[in-house]
């Protein structure tokens, strides 16, 4: 009976649970089942389908330019307002600030964005996927670089990778680990991301997987599930912040270097 | 000797980067509020920093957690 019961819990992830925490090959619908095409995995999709919603929304705003904003330009204004005063200007200043801004509020607006329509019943978590947040962390390593070359000239790398004010024969050794360190922050910003809003999902889909072994008297579980859903609302917003602010000291720390 | 119980040492090990992380962020979280407490006007410096230090310590518990992973 024992031994039953376990090849069902297991049925039951092979069929229902993987398909959303794994990769996907087709696109399990309630009524249809679609089998996608080689190279377009789902998450994948679900990133042009972000970049479209936010395409859409940029568009219906773009020619607002009262003083006092009405409707979805108030949310969006809010949104810039947020970045630029709480994230951006404080690190970087007003001058600097103002050219890295659209980028910090890119990464903050597309994150947010991802990590919330993955609540959305049907649709999967594009930043729930290694391979998406990779990409945001290799975005923001190019961008790294490209701004220190920028502002700074060539000579910025220098000062960006060997710290001044060591004893001779400690600075070689500072700079081979301030480059390891450069490559281990894009890879935590990576790894933080995706493994907070994968485990997320996982631990809704393994409360949830309870119901196939205790039926009805799994009703508890059901409630702790909800109650997860909403601290992973609170998560969706936290996540896309750290990512951003962390991207900003971290650019931050190579542009300008402390003395 | 330890070989048959080899897929629960991987959980094992990752369970003990938790209680690490935790320890630390959590001084480190307790010594900001602390501050705060004490002069409030220097909040946000003290936010800035609390979330950098946490920062480099969920970094070093990812590596840690990476090698789990690898191994179990």
């Amino acid at each position: 009976m024992a031994i039953e019961k376990q090849d069902a819990v297991q049925g039951f992830i092979n069929h229902h649970v993987m398909h959303h925490a794994g990769s996907v090959d087709a696109w399990n619908l309630p009524f249809l089942r679609v089998d996608a095409l080689e190279w377009f995995h789902y998450d994948a999709v679900m990133v042009f389908v972000v970049a479209a919603l936010l395409l859409a929304v940029a568009a219906a705003v773009r020619r607002s330019t009262a003083e006092i904003p009405k409707g979805l330009a108030a949310v969006a204004e809010a949104y810039v307002v947020f970045i630029r005063d709480q994230i951006v200007y404080p690190n970087f200043g007003a001058a600097c600030g103002r050219g890295l801004l659209s980028f910090f509020c890119t990464l903050f607006i597309f994150i947010l964005t991802a990590n919330l329509l993955g609540l959305v019943p049907l649709f999967s978590t594009a930043t729930g996927n290694v391979s998406v947040t990779a990409g945001l962390a290799t975005v923001f390593m190019l961008v790294c670089l490209g701004a220190v070359v920028k502002l700074r000239g060539l000579r910025g790398l220098k000062g960006a990778f060997i710290p001044h004010g060591l004893p001779g024969w400690l600075t070689p050794v500072m700079a081979v680990m301030e480059v390891i360190s450069f490559f281990s922050r894009v890879f935590a910003l990576t790894m933080r991301l995706f493994c907070n809003l994968l485990a997320g999902h996982i631990v809704i889909y393994s409360l949830l997987g309870l119901v196939v072994v205790y039926g009805l008297a799994a009703l508890p579980a059901v409630l702790v599930a909800v109650a997860m859903y909403f601290f992973e609302l609170f998560v969706a917003f936290l996540q896309a912040y750290v990512f951003t602010l962390l991207s900003a000291i971290f650019m931050n720390m190579m542009v300008n270097p402390e003395h | 000797m330890m070989l048959p119980m080899a897929e629960s040492m991987a959980a094992i090990g990752a369970g003990m980067i938790m209680i690490g992380a935790a320890l630390g962020i959590g001084l480190l979280f307790a010594v900001g509020l602390q501050s705060s407490a004490r002069q409030p006007e220097l909040q946000p410096k003290l936010q800035t920093a609390m979330i950098i230090g946490a920062a480099f310590i969920e970094g070093a518990a990812l590596f840690a957690l990476v090698i789990c992973l690898m191994k179990g």
